[in-house]
């Protein structure tokens, strides 16, 4: 079987009803999507395929010949991050981050295919993404903002988040 | 070969588990998520060919042919199934590049092929159209089909609802030869399993149609009751609800008052005649029972009876 993932042509042997999720994670060592749910509720195994969004455990191998697969690992680099990436650091979206490669994935094809900064339409085209931080106000905020158009500076969003301290009463004693 | 899979096998293989892939283990039938770990690599060393025919004939030659095989449509059902050791699959057939996906209209009648994504479907007409969209997520309708969904055991396969209401026949293939029938009939015959393929599902374009479900809390969750009513060319209206008994059923009674000229408050008391309501982990028999004349009223204002 014959894929392209990651812009990387690759021959993998899995047997063909292996799932997408689990060539990826077992024979290819690509981790981004994670073994949430299993059965395609969660999300957090997201994936492009040729350019749409998929459940990479619910897609059989058989099914994929040929196909383009693309995890977080091909959105961009930590030197050069998508701006989907840049704005997930910069409104502080990514929080457990066990959902945020998913979430990622899916706003990239969101924003990519044209989609409005409404949170309406972003919590509707992300709606199979289960956030167990509760954290979702923070992605609406981050994809509205790619969708939007805004420019983020990751570089001092970092900095400001290493500075950034919490003093837990009674913990200096 | 990653770290984990690597001890994985080293353990598996010290335990005198065959991982060869051409003579490994078959899948057991019903095993809990406890052991998916081990099921995971079970799979991944399953020996299940899969046939990918480019027509419906090659696909019925494909299904029906010894030994049976197993459809593969959208995959939403049957893929994590077989990851997790749940499922049993000797041979595979996977619809795909069967052209069966086709959505027509002709001579008053709509036929959908059985590879038809939920997606395609969303954009037909009450009640179905309403219905489709109200299944799964935007990833998971893309990837599902009307066959599988037809196909899937309750309290999945919310379409039975709307094609009871339609009155849709199905026309299927197994080694016996191609058929056509109800919905009822196609359960009646065995329904689905392997060695038998959907081919498509047709109904005629009704004059009105509605449907009405219950609030889902996220889109992973499943519908706890929906009804949806149809009105004909001849103005019978026919209702059909899932989640009211243990699979979607008529609501025959609730027909009958429409069709003597009785108000939609009294189709709705006759609705709990046709019902077995059921405790599940969505609902209450108590709860199915009171929800029931309440949506069925719903969806027959909503037809504008």
């Amino acid at each position: 079987m014959e894929l392209t993932v990651n812009s990387v042509s690759c021959t993998v042997q899995s047997p063909p009803l292996t799932s997408l999720l689990t060539v990826l994670r077992e024979e290819l060592d690509i981790t981004s999507p994670k073994a949430g749910c299993e059965s395609g509720g969660c999300g957090a195994c997201t994936v492009l395929v040729d350019g749409q969004p998929r459940r990479s455990c619910l897609t059989a191998l058989c099914t994929l010949d040929g196909s383009e697969v693309t995890t977080v690992e091909g959105l961009g680099t930590p030197e050069d991050l998508s701006r989907v990436q840049q704005a997930f650091i910069h409104h502080y979206a990514a929080q457990c981050g066990f959902c945020t490669d998913g979430l990622i994935v899916a706003a990239t094809a969101y924003v990519g295919g044209g989609g409005s900064a409404d949170t309406g339409d972003i919590g509707e085209a992300l709606a199979g993404h289960y956030c167990r931080c509760t954290g979702y106000v923070k992605i609406l905020e981050a994809v509205a903002a790619v969708a939007r158009g805004d420019t983020f500076d990751t570089a001092s969003t970092a900095s400001s988040a290493n500075n950034t301290y919490v003093t837990i009463a009674g913990a200096e004693s | 070969m990653g770290v984990g899979r690597l001890l994985r096998w080293c353990l598996l293989h010290a335990a005198g588990v065959n991982l060869n892939p051409r003579t490994a283990l078959t899948v057991p039938v019903g095993l809990s998520r406890a052991g998916a770990e081990h099921h995971q690599e079970v799979a991944m060393t399953s020996t299940a060919a899969v046939s990918m025919p480019s027509s419906e004939a090659e696909a019925v030659a494909a299904v029906t042919e010894q030994p049976f095989a197993t459809v593969l449509a959208g995959g939403t059902l049957l893929v994590p199934q077989h990851t997790l050791g749940q499922v049993a699959v000797e041979r595979a057939v996977w619809l795909g590049r069967a052209e069966m996906d086709g959505i027509s209209r002709s001579n008053g009648r709509m036929t959908v092929g059985a590879a038809a994504p939920l997606a395609a479907c969303t954009r037909l007409d009450a009640p179905i159209g309403p219905c489709a969209a109200n299944i799964g997520d935007n990833e998971v309708k893309a990837q599902a089909t009307i066959g599988g969904n037809i196909c899937s055991p309750a309290p999945y396969g919310d379409l039975r609802g709307p094609l009871l209401a339609l009155g849709a026949i199905l026309r299927w293939a197994d080694p016996d030869g191609t058929h056509t029938g109800g919905i009822a009939d196609f359960a009646a015959s065995g329904g689905a399993r392997p060695g038998v393929l959907i081919l498509d599902v047709a109904f005629a374009v009704p004059e009105a149609g509605s449907f009405v479900a219950l609030r889902r809390h996220h889109t992973q969750s499943l519908t706890a009751m929906s009804v949806s009513a149809v009105r004909g060319a001849n103005g019978a209206v026919t209702i059909a609800a899932t989640g009211a008994a243990p699979d979607a059923c008529r609501l025959y009674a609730a027909e009958a008052v429409l069709a003597d000229g009785g108000s939609i408050a009294d189709a709705a008391a006759a609705s709990a005649s046709d019902a077995d309501p059921y405790d599940d982990v969505l609902a209450s028999a108590a709860y199915r029972s009171r929800v029931l004349p309440v949506y069925v009223g719903r969806a027959l204002e909503q037809l504008g009876e």
